[in-house]
């Protein structure tokens, strides 16, 4: 599904002593399966996630999603290639404030209101949201529950990839294992991404990507990855 | 790829819905904004409507004429005696009113006394003339002036006057009691009170109490130019004649009031807009402000720019607009209980409607929203994806 060939991506171009983010990056990735990418911070694992999912365009190197360039796209088709293919869950839940649980979620759908409504009660019940929860506002949702809100957010339009910078970090032990639980789930069908530090919560992943420094250090797949690989 | 149809509105109804206390508020200053525009108007509009009856309307059905001796063709010195100068006076202007008489449109005319009824307005006051009549000619003037009368008596004795029901309520008259005792002393009596079109007053005279003697044509629209109607029976008017007709009430309307209020109208509009302009902007600013994370992430998940404006712009359109229909449901009946309460004791003429102001409001509310596009267009331009928000 990904190819990154030799992806650079430079902050402070015009000075002197250039900051490399990522540097001369390759892997490749295949459509489905749990995605771990592990480095302490600075050494681009999220900016390895932004330039896949074309929130940020790398100084380098392409990117290559079923066959296309991600660079080479228009600002309007990566708009409408993040919102339909794919799925974010941030590191802080960015909920909008003044919505409900509900509203948060289907403020990113793309189908019709009905649809929308059906699809996000069912999201919002598998990640263990109660109906009397569906109405509250973020303010009265606890960490937890406002990030398993942001995950049916990016599930909602059943994207193709989805996107999860630091999903844990705000979360109990518990709750951190249940949302890995359900993005393990996901990624029987496609492919989840997940960035952190937490080797802890990778326990499940089809292939962990080690980063240092901006460079791939070493990728690690599971044996199941490793015979369909072959 | 990306063909199939995808739902690309972001909904303006979610923020007014979920934010009542902010959107009460802008609600609320822009509807009280309205109110206050619109009443201002409102009540200069009845000044100028109540005196447009006065300048417009009731010229067209009574005019005065006072010509001077060059005019009427008489050379003073010409004359041995007084007599027989006044005796010459009194035949050409009884020959004057026998060819204006059988001129189209003149369906009688006197000579008579005149005095001045005053008429106060919410702003300023505008004073007119009546005739003062024999009451055998007073039924004829009203069945002209298509005037009943409705309270008291017709005039019999001298001193005697009928007034309209607005003016008597505007002067806050009595019946039997003395007409505008403070220019006139108690010389005039009000005894009856008419219903008219025209704030109709006539009376009978009392000595040579007046405010001046009159050729008074009972004329109608088509024929209320009286220097026409005069050139049409061989008289050229000049400056030193006086005419109190539809031309020259019409010219006074124009200087002394519209031209007035529509500068006050206009000067009050804009300063009340700039006003406004500056508090909506600041509001709106701190608004934006407190959502700049909804716009970062609505960008992140694949909304454009343009949909975020189209978002701005549909929550902006729904607050003026319900702005505008609370403003005018509450305007009207703010003005409905005022009118009853206090215009209607007055004697005032007023019209709740004014469209031509409702649009200079919305056209205010139009400027406003334009004024509104600059923050909007540097937020639109600021927003960021959330990777840069982190960085």
């Amino acid at each position: 599904m990904f190819e990154i060939k030799n992806v650079s991506m430079i902050y402070d171009m015009d000075s002197e002593d250039k900051m490399y983010a990522l540097n001369g990056f390759d892997l490749e990735l295949p459509d489905k399966g749990l995605v771990g990418m592990i480095g302490p911070s600075g050494s681009g694992k999220s900016t390895l996630m932004y330039v896949m999912s074309t929130l940020k365009t790398p100084t380098e190197g392409n990117v290559i999603y079923n066959g296309k360039e991600l660079t080479m796209l228009s600002n309007k088709q990566r708009e409408e290639m993040r919102r339909k293919e794919f799925g974010f869950v941030f590191q802080k839940h960015y909920l909008v404030p003044y919505m409900s649980a509900l509203d948060n979620v289907i403020v990113a759908a793309t189908s019709e209101k009905k649809e929308a409504v059906e699809n996000a009660t069912k999201y919002l019940t598998a990640l263990g949201l109660k109906e009397r929860e569906w109405g509250k506002r973020p303010a009265k949702l606890s960490g937890g529950q406002c990030q398993r809100v942001a995950i049916a957010r990016a599930m909602i339009n059943n994207p193709k990839v989805i996107f999860a910078d630091e999903p844990t970090a705000s979360l109990d032990h518990e709750n951190a294992f249940n949302v890995m639980k359900i993005l393990k789930a996901y990624s029987k069908e496609r492919l989840v991404i997940v960035v952190t530090h937490d080797r802890s919560v990778l326990e499940d992943v089809d292939i962990l990507v080690e980063m240092w420094d901006g460079k791939l250090s070493n990728v690690v797949m599971s044996e199941s990855e490793r015979k369909q690989d072959e | 790829m990306l063909q199939n149809k995808m739902k690309n509105q972001l909904s303006a109804l979610k923020f007014v819905r979920n934010n009542k206390k902010q959107v009460w508020v802008m609600l609320i200053a822009l509807s009280l904004t309205l109110m206050t525009m619109y009443v201002i108007n409102f009540l200069l509009m009845t000044t100028q409507e109540s005196f447009r009856t006065l300048f417009l309307e009731l010229p067209k059905h009574v005019a005065y004429i006072s010509l001077s001796l060059e005019t009427a063709g008489i050379d003073q010195d010409a004359y041995a005696t007084d007599d027989e100068f006044r005796q010459k006076v009194e035949e050409t202007r009884a020959d004057i009113m026998k060819q204006l008489k059988v001129h189209d449109g003149v369906e009688e005319v006197v000579y008579s006394q005149v005095l001045s009824a005053n008429y106060q307005g919410i702003v300023g006051s505008v004073s007119y003339y009546f005739p003062l009549l024999e009451p055998e000619q007073v039924p004829a003037y009203l069945e002209h002036m298509d005037a009943k009368l409705v309270d008291g008596r017709m005039p019999k004795a001298d001193g005697e006057i009928l007034v309209d029901k607005k003016v008597f309520m505007n002067r806050k008259m009595q019946l039997d009691g003395y007409f505008m005792e403070n220019y006139y002393g108690k010389v005039f009596k009000v005894v009856g009170v008419v219903e008219s079109d025209y704030l109709v007053c006539v009376g009978t005279p009392k000595g040579y109490m007046n405010t001046g003697w009159y050729m008074t044509v009972y004329c109608n629209e088509e024929n209320s130019d009286m220097a026409k109607v005069l050139k049409d029976t061989g008289i050229e008017v000049t400056e030193y004649d006086t005419l109190h007709d539809a031309v020259e009430w019409k010219k006074s309307y124009k200087e002394m009031v519209t031209d007035v209020l529509d500068v006050a109208i206009v000067a009050l509009l804009v300063v009340v807009m700039v006003f406004l302009a500056i508090s909506i902007l600041v509001a709106y600013i701190s608004f934006m402000r407190s959502r700049v994370n909804e716009y970062c992430l609505y960008s992140s998940i694949g909304f454009g720019r343009k949909e975020i404006y189209g978002m701005m712009m549909r929550e902006i359109a729904l607050i003026f607009g319900m702005s505008t229909v609370i403003g005018i449901v509450v305007t009207m009946i703010i003005l409905y209980v005022f009118a009853h309460m206090v215009l209607d004791n007055m004697g005032l003429i007023y019209r709740y409607f004014d469209f031509a102001h409702l649009l200079r409001i919305v056209a205010a509310f139009m400027a406003i929203i334009g004024v509104l596009q600059i923050p909007i267009l540097v937020t639109i331009h600021k927003i960021k994806t959330v990777d840069r928000m982190e960085d």
